[in-house]
């Protein structure tokens, strides 16, 4: 049976962090070691801070989940995982697998923070300012998925990306 | 802020139909409104609900969930019934409303000869007859005697019948002159109705 090497990623509430999930399919005795590229817009490749190699390790001994924390602002990444094998099979078999992600949930939080606000206060639905900002912010996170989900084009999802952090890093102001 | 009657996945739905039903109010000018909470209405609910849903699903912060449900839903209240409508695949859902569970509607018809044969059984001078469906649909019973229709109401110059409905059965009172007389024999009675159903 071939070895197909394949994984998700998802995000919670936590916005600093992401989980990928291997959900490999077959089965190589061989395998050794998984590795994870993460890649920006930009080309560079991202790891954690002290990090002695370009890929963050993935030991098989790691289990089936890896929750990987090194994200400080909303973040496209395309990520490119290895399967390592001593002797891998043949094609079909593949041992690499990568995929375009947008980590949004720096700016999903400031916006649940916002839709507490308008809980509290109901008033602030006439604050034509913060109506505005809050659909600014809706945009920009809706075209960051759809940049990422329908294009496949980090740059355009970074882009959007950066708008809404823009927005955020000056909530108070933004959004009075 | 009291939780919503509804799950959040259920919210989330609802809200998504008002925003495409408000879009649809803004389009045929049926609002004048000059508040944001009026005319942009749309823009508000797409908001809502997706900021919900992230709630949701990223399990963000939960004690603040069913507040945020409560609200979303209010800001849904105009258009609620229609939304639930379609929700129900158009048809319109039906509920039953001794229960508050989802039902169907079946009919109730029960016909006899007074003295005779039938579905039901009748006898001379009976007054009360007894329909023994459960959840028949309140002032849905119709009584016909001898091919006519009877009024509502305790006449004494003709037949006339009263209803009273309980979640077992109906009870059904027969007025034929006054001292009251019953049913007489050889009539031929029908009696259909409605009655909700499990589903």
């Amino acid at each position: 049976m071939p070895f197909n090497g394949a994984y998700t990623v998802s995000q919670g509430s936590d916005p600093t962090s992401f989980t990928i999930t291997d959900t490999s399919v077959g089965s190589d005795p061989n395998i050794t070691d998984r590795r994870i590229s993460l890649f920006k817009d930009n080309g560079t490749k991202l790891v954690p801070e002290g990090s002695t190699t370009t890929y963050i390790d993935w030991p098989l001994v790691d289990g089936s989940t890896k929750t990987i924390s090194l994200l400080t602002e909303d973040t496209a990444l395309r990520a490119e995982v290895q399967w390592i094998s001593s002797n891998p099979l043949p094609p079909p078999s593949s041992y690499s697998s990568t995929g375009l992600y947008g980590f949004l949930a720096y700016s999903k939080n400031y916006d649940a923070y916002a839709q507490q606000l308008m809980i509290t206060n109901p008033l602030l639905v006439n604050n034509k300012n913060f109506f505005y900002s809050r659909m600014k912010l809706r945009v920009y996170m809706d075209s960051a998925t759809t940049s990422v989900q329908e294009m496949n084009d980090i740059v355009s999802a970074q882009l959007s990306m950066n708008l809404a952090t823009e927005l955020t890093n000056n909530f108070n102001y933004n959004f009075q | 802020m009291a939780a919503a009657p509804y799950s959040i996945a259920d919210i989330i739905q609802i809200a998504q139909i008002s925003t495409a039903l408000s879009l649809q109010d803004i389009q045929r000018k049926n609002v004048y409104g000059t508040q944001i909470i009026e005319k942009d209405l749309p823009i508000l609910l797409n908001m809502e609900w997706k900021t919900l849903q992230w709630c949701n699903d990223s399990g963000y912060d939960p004690s603040t969930l069913d507040a945020r449900g409560a609200y979303v839903y209010a800001l849904c209240i105009k258009y609620l019934q229609q939304a639930l409508t379609y929700m129900g695949q158009q048809g319109g859902s039906i509920v039953n409303p001794s229960t508050g569970l989802a039902a169907t509607i079946q009919s109730v018809f029960y016909q006899g000869t007074v003295d005779g044969a039938g579905n039901i059984t009748l006898t001379t001078g009976q007054t009360e007859i007894i329909v023994p469906d459960d959840y028949i649909m309140a002032d849905s019973l119709v009584m016909i005697v001898d091919n006519s229709e009877l009024p509502v109401g305790n006449y004494t110059d003709r037949y006339s019948y009263t209803v009273s409905y309980s979640t077992t059965e109906a009870a059904i009172t027969f007025y034929n002159g006054n001292p009251n007389v019953g049913l007489q024999s050889g009539q031929i009675v029908q009696i259909r109705g409605f009655k909700f159903v499990s589903s």
